[in-house]
């Protein structure tokens, strides 16, 4: 396994806030040596890692006992450094995104919808680390970089994407 | 123009105790795309095809 950083993404989000999706920490429980160096490297490049109360429901949400939702939620704990708070400005971007969507909008989850609020609001600071590519086109969102990991089984691509 | 407050970074310190987390955390997840997968395969689930059945 590997993971292919260009060499432009640190450059690129160094002293800023990276927003993880769910999926992000769905693939550091499963593919950890990867994700643990790579989290490293954020972290090492002053990049302040966050996301959002909707991303950790959707990653706790079937946990079959109390001390598995508690390992969940330990493992957010220990890779994140700060959670956004949903503002009321973040839900009226939400409610103006769902018309620039379009009829796209209906197959979005409203944690998309949300994600994609956050980076409407602070379009300098934050980007958004995400292995859904689909869900945050190209007309609303700028596609600043890709990571790439090589699987023995395929390659997962992620998308670093910031409001336009 | 909205600003982000800074945080206090955390460092993951350590590797090994972290591993062990995520591993339990996977087992987790793979336990509850199973219960999912049952839920999926019972929707094909009735009286007529009781074949199907979990």
């Amino acid at each position: 396994m590997k993971i292919v950083i260009p060499q432009d993404l640190f450059s690129a989000i160094k002293n800023k806030h990276l927003l993880l999706d769910t999926n992000v920490f769905i693939d550091t429980s499963v593919h950890f040596n990867d994700f643990f160096n790579f989290i490293s490297k954020l972290k090492g490049q002053n990049i302040t890692l966050v996301t959002i109360d909707l991303v950790k429901i959707e990653f706790l949400k079937g946990a079959p006992t109390i001390q598995k939702y508690k390992e969940k939620n330990e493992l957010i704990e220990k890779i994140i450094d700060y959670t956004i708070p949903i503002t009321s400005d973040i839900n009226n971007n939400v409610f103006e995104s769902i018309k620039k969507y379009e009829l796209y909008g209906k197959a979005l989850s409203e944690t998309d919808l949300f994600l994609g609020a956050c980076l409407m609001k602070y379009k300098k600071d934050l980007f958004l680390l995400t292995r859904d590519t689909t869900d945050f086109p190209l007309n609303i969102f700028e596609l600043v970089s890709v990571v790439n990991m090589i699987y023995t089984k395929g390659i997962h691509s992620y998308g670093v994407y910031k409001a336009k | 123009m909205d600003k982000l407050p800074k945080a206090d970074r955390k460092k993951i310190i350590n590797k090994a105790e972290f591993k062990k987390l995520a591993a339990r955390v996977k087992k987790t997840l793979e336990q509850e795309v199973n219960f999912l997968d049952k839920i999926k395969s019972n929707e094909n689930c009735n009286s007529s095809r009781p074949i199907f059945c979990n």
